[in-house]
């Protein structure tokens, strides 16, 4: 994932809403009233939302009959746990490092 | 709800904290650990540890400079030093004694910009967790 479709990732999971919806999302499927419902979104906000998150590519969205099932597209999120695992592992081989050079002495 | 998100490490070590600290503070010291990525060490080009002091370091990151400056906020041997880190970030490393050694405890914080907030929330690594389920 290049950097600026990682920013439309990042955008989009930058409202408490959209995170729970993902997080939701990742338990299970869900359609539209059902997260309408689950949450206590208007119909504008619900498609706002589910808005957002389809065009951050975070949700895709198939007809069942007249109703719209929300499936969460899981590899989308790869980007942003790569960026918080790359630090954590920076860190942890810089601690490593430490330690070699602490045993070394001067 | 404190729009922060930190990444917190602890690791002991066998020296004395004016050692672990003189690690953090000695440029020819830090050169041998200080690194981003795994295998990538920052050149270093100012590390000034008093308060106020400037911090900018560098790195090759395939084929892109990647540059970082920050400053000192808080140097207080051997057991304290905070920095700022790029414009938001900040670091803070609290050095303790811990048997015959010591004890490292590394703070990482990021503000809550648009970049930082999807890990803010609690809860979001269990989600994460319920995405690796799915995605296997």
């Amino acid at each position: 994932m290049d950097k600026g479709s990682l920013d439309v990732v990042f955008d989009a999971l930058a409202n408490e809403h959209r995170r729970e919806i993902v997080m939701r999302l990742a338990r299970a499927p869900m359609t539209t009233p059902e997260v309408a419902r689950h949450f206590g979104f208007t119909k504008q906000a619900m498609s706002r939302h589910v808005g957002v998150l389809e065009s951050a590519g975070l949700v895709s969205r198939t007809l069942h009959g007249r109703v719209h099932e929300l499936v969460l597209v899981p590899r989308r999120l790869e980007g942003v746990t790569r960026w918080i695992s790359a630090l954590r592992a920076g860190w942890s081989a810089s601690l490593d490092r430490l330690d070699e050079v602490l045993r070394a002495g001067d | 709800m404190p729009a922060i998100e930190t990444l917190e490490l602890e690791r002991s070590y066998a020296e004395s904290p004016q050692r672990v600290f003189e690690a953090w503070t000695r440029v020819d010291l830090l050169n041998r650990w200080f690194g981003c990525a795994e295998d990538k060490l920052w050149r270093v080009h100012a590390w000034e540890p008093r308060p106020g002091g400037k911090i900018h370091v560098s790195l090759d990151f395939d084929g892109t400079p990647f540059e970082v400056e920050g400053k000192f906020l808080v140097v207080d041997p051997p057991r304290r030093l905070t920095y700022r880190w790029n414009e938001d970030e900040e670091v803070d490393v609290t050095i303790e004694p811990h048997g015959s050694g010591s004890r490292l405890r590394l703070v990482h914080t990021f503000p809550a910009t648009k970049d930082i907030r999807p890990f803010i929330t609690m809860g979001w690594s269990s989600a994460l967790d319920a995405l690796g389920a799915v995605s296997t």
